[in-house]
Parts: structure tokens; C-alpha cells; sequence
């Protein structure tokens, strides 16, 4: 889908591939037939780049077709924008501009907890984004109005644009971090799908609000991308590259319908 | 609401009790300013659903969004400054492009927060927010009208920006019959010689500055345009033709605010006005008494009237 259209983001959205899965097919409560129902769990992809695993997770759920998806990735005409926008079906909230994702979170938390439902909101944040004031804005705010029913589950490939996010500007020691903001900390291998159900499976019901760090690769399945931050964004995959992506991935590319 | 209610924010604090006591969705945020916005009298009726998300705008606005995605209407209550400038981005991917029912009270606007200075003062919120499609741009000046306008957004679906000066001694200039409609253009005195075209808190200023004007002989009429997004496009194309002089008058940059839009409107139109933009020249903000800064910046009953006559009678450009 990236590649018919040579333009979306690669690295990022292989590294969370697993932890999309597991929540779309396992740990969510959602109903792909009905997007709008109010006691769904909510899902808020704040590292809006993403979009290329986050729309394919939602096709391969029933959203929408596959084909469709294919077809009009970043089509002028078709709503499938490269950043996820709230006229796809089951995308809960737009985002793209990076940082935002915690809040719009914590209002749908609050908001759950004020109309007495049950229903939890899972937000996916990338490591570098973590560098955005807003997230640690976000963070006080969840604890203080205790969302224990909120998620925020850290994709954490340790890449950004410039490079390794230690060298950019680190947000080490990330657990450290978000305990000290008063939030339930947990951890996980974010490719090993057993441990992050396990993980998200077991999360207590306390008022502590809820934050998942994984470890993860950028580029994960496709060996000269793995760990490499040009491929943080499009880069112009070769005959032979995109052969060596099919196999190791084991898949066969659709061309665009 | 009782008449004698001059200040601005106390009958916004009022009107939204009201409001609170009708629409049990409607949830108010507040970034640590809830006294001086009078947001408070919120907070002391309905404790629940009232939010203090701190010294954080950026977080407040996006949990804003959050909170109308699933069914709340917010009512997010800030200073200006702090709520346009610090937050467009959040206003926009949070709020704007999803198409959220937000509304967004800019307080302390223009120069009302007068001891305050440039940090805290816009007059930029009107042309800053006029590029955000989706969203409503309202501007009053009278606190009935901030009672009517109030209880009419919460009613309308979609991300609302009122703006409401800190004016604790305002002229009114409305009437128990007013009624507040979106895009609804206010005539608020008849006159001959040219028309007045003033939005906000400058509508009183204007009206006191029109009685000293048809003293000396002079009628002009006096329009308030508290809609400044959408454009009555069709209401001001007639005020546009039955009056050759036009006098927009605003506490905000002439750029980008009520007076770019009346020229807009004009050329756009090509009804062959002289229009004459009285407002901010492009400043950055100052601290001083309220008083003083209506003449600082040019903006004092006074102030108009030497403006209106120095130019009406002659061809002059108006420096």
C-alpha cells in the first residue's frame, strides 16, 4: 500500500504491528459494524504517522475493505489521509500533529468516568513523541483525576527522523518517568504478542492511570529496515528490496485495484 | 438576567449556571483562571462537572476534545492569549478538523486585560482563528448579549470562539427584544451621513461616540457585527449600499480583523466604498488603566468622534 503510492511511513508502523493486533483482535471491546457505538473502548493513534499498520489492522477487522484501503491510500479522493482523520471508519479521533493523543485520551477517560461507563481508551504514543510537552501536561492531568481507564501503551523503537532518540533529545529513563507522574508502569516485549496480552490482560482496576512501555524495532520484519531511521519515512524501496520484504515478511504485495 | 448587570464575565459567569442548569452535557474547563473569568459561579453550582486542568492550556484543549467525542459539550474558558496563541494546533488537530462541539471562551480579550501588557492582550485571536475552517468567530459586547449569545451557541452544534472583554462598566446597547442569532446584525442606531460598523466592546464605545457626533450635527449609523465567522456576507453588501462612507471600529489589529473583513466584503462587491478601518495599527499590546489605553491606542469616544469628523466631510486619506 505504501509502496504503490511511494509516499507513508514504514519504520514506525512496523514496529507497532503487534501491539495494534493484539488489541483490534483480542483486547479491545469494538463492534466494526458499529464504529459510533458509545460503550466501544476507545483507540487514539497519536503517533499519527502510523496510519500505514493502524487503517491495515482496521481493514483486516472489518471496517472497511482491504481493496478499498489499497486502492485510495492518500487519494486525493478518498478519506484515507496519511494522517488518520475521524471520517475513516473507526478512527476515533484525527491526529498527526504529535502530542495530543494522552489529552484527547484522558477527556474520553474522564469522560467514561462521568457518564458511569465501563468502557477503557487505549492511546499509542511513540517514544520520540514523548519529547512533547503536552504528553507530561497529560500525564499530571490523568493522575490527578485518577484514569484508571486509561491506556498508553508506548511504542518504543528508540528511533526518530534525526536518528536514535538517546541522541536527539533522550527521554530516558521513560518507567522512571511516568511512575514519578504517578502512573501504573508496565513493560513488555511490544513483538511478543502473548506478553502483551498477558500484559494488558492483567492490568489492575485501580484509579492509577495506565501506561504500557514496549520495546520495540523500527523497520520490524524487514531486515534492511529494522533499526535504520532512514526509513523512518517513505524511501523508495528497489526491485530487489521490495522482493527481499516480500519474503521475509511472507507476503505477496497487492497492487493498487 | 437583571438589568443592572454591566461587567461582561459577571454575566457570563451567570449565564453559564443558566445554561448548566438546562444542559446537564454541558462541562466547563478551566486552566487556573476561573476567578477572573468568572467561570467560578460554574464551579459553585455544578462542582462535577466543572474541570480545573491547570497552568496547561494545550492539555485543557485537547481534553476538551476528547470530552466532545464522547458527548459532552465543553465550554472551555480561558484568557485569550493563552487560549489562541499557546493553542492553535491543539484547536486545530484537537477541536477544528475533527469538527468537535467545543466552545471556546477567549476572556480578557484585546486590551481589557489592561494591567497586564502584550503577554496577555490579543489583538490577533480574530484573524488567528478566521483561518480555522469549521469554527463560529463571536464577539460581544453588551452583557445581555453575552447571556443571549451564550445560551444560542451551546444550542448550535460545531467549535465555537466567543470572545468576551474584561469590561466591568460596559455601555449597553442591547434590548430585552435583541435576540442573539449566529451571522445576526444588530442596528443599533439609525443615521444618515455614513454608517458605523463595530464589533465587541467598541459597539458601546461607538454609541456614546455617536450621541456626542449628532450633538455637533452629525448622524451617522451604528451597526454591531458580532458574527465575524461566518460572514453576513449578504446583510453588510446592503449596509455596503446604502451608505458610500464606512466606518469599521474594532480592539483588535486592523489587519485581519473586523476591518479586513468589511474591505473584503467591499472590494469583493465592488460597491465602490470609502472605508475607513479604525482599530489596532498593527502593536503590540500595553499596560495602563483601561481609560487610558482607549486613547493610547485611539480607541476613546473621543478618539472617534476627531476621526469621524476629520474625514467625512473631506477626501483626505485618513492617516
Amino acid at each position: 500500500m505504501i509502496n504503490n503510492v511511494q509516499c507513508g511511513h514504514l519504520g514506525g508502523s512496523l514496529s507497532c504491528v503487534e501491539i495494534l493486533v493484539c488489541l483490534y483482535f483480542q483486547v479491545m471491546n469494538i463492534d466494526p459494524l458499529k464504529p459510533q457505538w458509545e460503550e466501544r473502548d476507545r483507540f487514539i493513534n497519536s503517533k499519527g504517522h502510523a496510519t500505514a499498520a493502524y487503517y491495515a489492522t482496521l481493514a483486516h477487522r472489518g471496517y472497511f475493505e482491504r481493496e478499498e484501503l489499497i486502492g485510495s491510500f492518500i487519494n486525493v479522493r478518498s478519506h484515507f489521509e496519511e494522517h488518520g482523520s475521524v471520517s475513516v471508519p473507526g478512527v476515533d479521533i484525527s491526529t498527526g500533529s504529535l502530542g495530543q493523543g494522552v489529552s484527547v485520551g484522558a477527556g474520553m477517560a474522564l469522560a467514561a468516568k462521568l457518564h458511569k461507563r465501563s468502557y477503557k481508551t487505549y492511546v499509542l504514543v511513540g517514544d520520540g513523541e514523548c519529547q512533547e510537552g503536552q504528553i507530561w501536561e497529560a500525564a499530571m492531568f490523568g493522575a490527578q483525576y485518577e484514569l484508571g481507564n486509561l491506556i498508553v501503551i508506548i511504542d518504543k523503537n528508540d528511533l526518530q527522523v534525526s536518528g536514535k532518540t538517546k541522541d536527539v533529545i533522550s527521554v530516558d529513563p521513560l518507567a522512571q518517568k511516568w511512575s514519578s507522574f504517578k502512573w501504573d508502569v508496565h513493560s513488555a516485549d511490544g513483538h511478543d504478542p502473548e506478553q502483551l496480552l498477558d500484559c494488558l490482560g492483567s492490568l489492575s482496576e485501580g484509579n492509577s492511570p495506565k501506561v504500557l512501555i514496549t520495546q520495540t524495532v523500527k523497520g520490524k520484519g524487514i531486515s534492511f529496515m529494522e533499526n535504520n531511521p532512514d526509513w523512518h519515512s517513505f524511501k523508495k524501496l528497489t526491485g530487489e528490496e521490495l522482493k527481499i520484504a516480500e519474503q521475509e515478511l511472507g507476503i505477496k504485495c497487492l497492487k493498487k485495484f | 438576567m437583571p438589568k443592572k448587570i454591566l461587567s461582561l464575565r459577571d454575566a457570563f459567569g451567570r449565564s453559564l449556571v443558566e445554561i448548566g442548569k438546562i444542559n446537564k452535557n454541558v462541562i466547563v474547563l478551566d486552566a487556573d483562571v476561573a476567578h477572573p473569568t468568572r467561570a467560578c459561579f460554574f464551579e459553585e453550582s455544578f462542582p462535577d462537572r466543572f474541570i480545573q486542568a491547570g497552568i496547561s492550556e494545550q492539555n485543557m484543549v485537547s481534553v476538551a476534545g476528547g470530552l466532545a467525542s464522547c458527548g459532552f459539550i465543553p465550554i472551555v474558558v480561558c484568557f485569550a492569549a493563552f487560549l489562541v496563541r499557546r493553542c492553535f494546533d491543539q484547536i486545530y488537530n484537537s477541536i477544528c478538523f475533527p469538527n468537535l462541539n467545543v466552545k471556546l471562551v477567549g476572556g480578557y480579550c484585546g486590551f481589557t486585560t489592561w494591567g497586564t501588557g502584550a503577554s496577555h492582550q490579543t489583538f490577533d485571536d480574530i484573524a488567528i482563528m478566521n483561518t480555522l475552517p469549521n469554527i463560529a468567530i463571536i464577539n460581544v459586547g453588551d452583557p445581555n448579549e453575552v447571556d443571549k449569545a451564550m445560551k444560542e451557541i451551546v444550542k448550535v452544534e460545531g467549535p465555537v470562539y466567543i470572545r468576551i472583554g474584561r469590561l466591568d462598566e460596559s455601555e449597553p446597547f442591547y434590548t430585552e427584544q435583541d435576540t442573539f442569532q449566529t451571522g445576526r446584525i444588530l442596528n443599533v442606531c439609525e443615521g444618515t451621513n455614513a454608517a458605523v460598523l463595530s464589533t465587541g466592546i467598541m459597539t458601546g464605545v461607538c454609541k456614546k461616540a455617536l450621541q456626542k457626533l449628532r450633538e455637533d450635527g452629525i448622524s451617522l449609523a451604528l451597526y454591531h457585527i458580532p458574527t465575524l465567522k461566518p460572514v453576513n456576507t449578504k446583510a453588510i453588501n446592503l449596509i455596503l449600499q446604502d451608505f458610500k462612507i464606512i466606518y469599521t471600529v474594532e480592539d483588535h489589529n486592523i489587519f485581519g480583523g473586523l476591518g479586513s473583513l468589511i474591505n473584503d466584503t467591499a472590494i469583493k462587491s465592488n460597491t465602490g466604498n470609502r472605508i475607513i478601518n479604525i482599530g489596532i495599527r498593527d502593536r503590540f499590546g500595553k499596560c495602563g488603566s483601561l481609560r487610558d489605553l482607549f486613547v493610547y491606542f485611539g480607541l476613546s469616544e473621543d478618539d472617534i468622534c476627531r476621526r469621524v469628523k476629520s474625514t467625512l466631510f473631506n477626501d483626505h486619506r485618513d492617516i
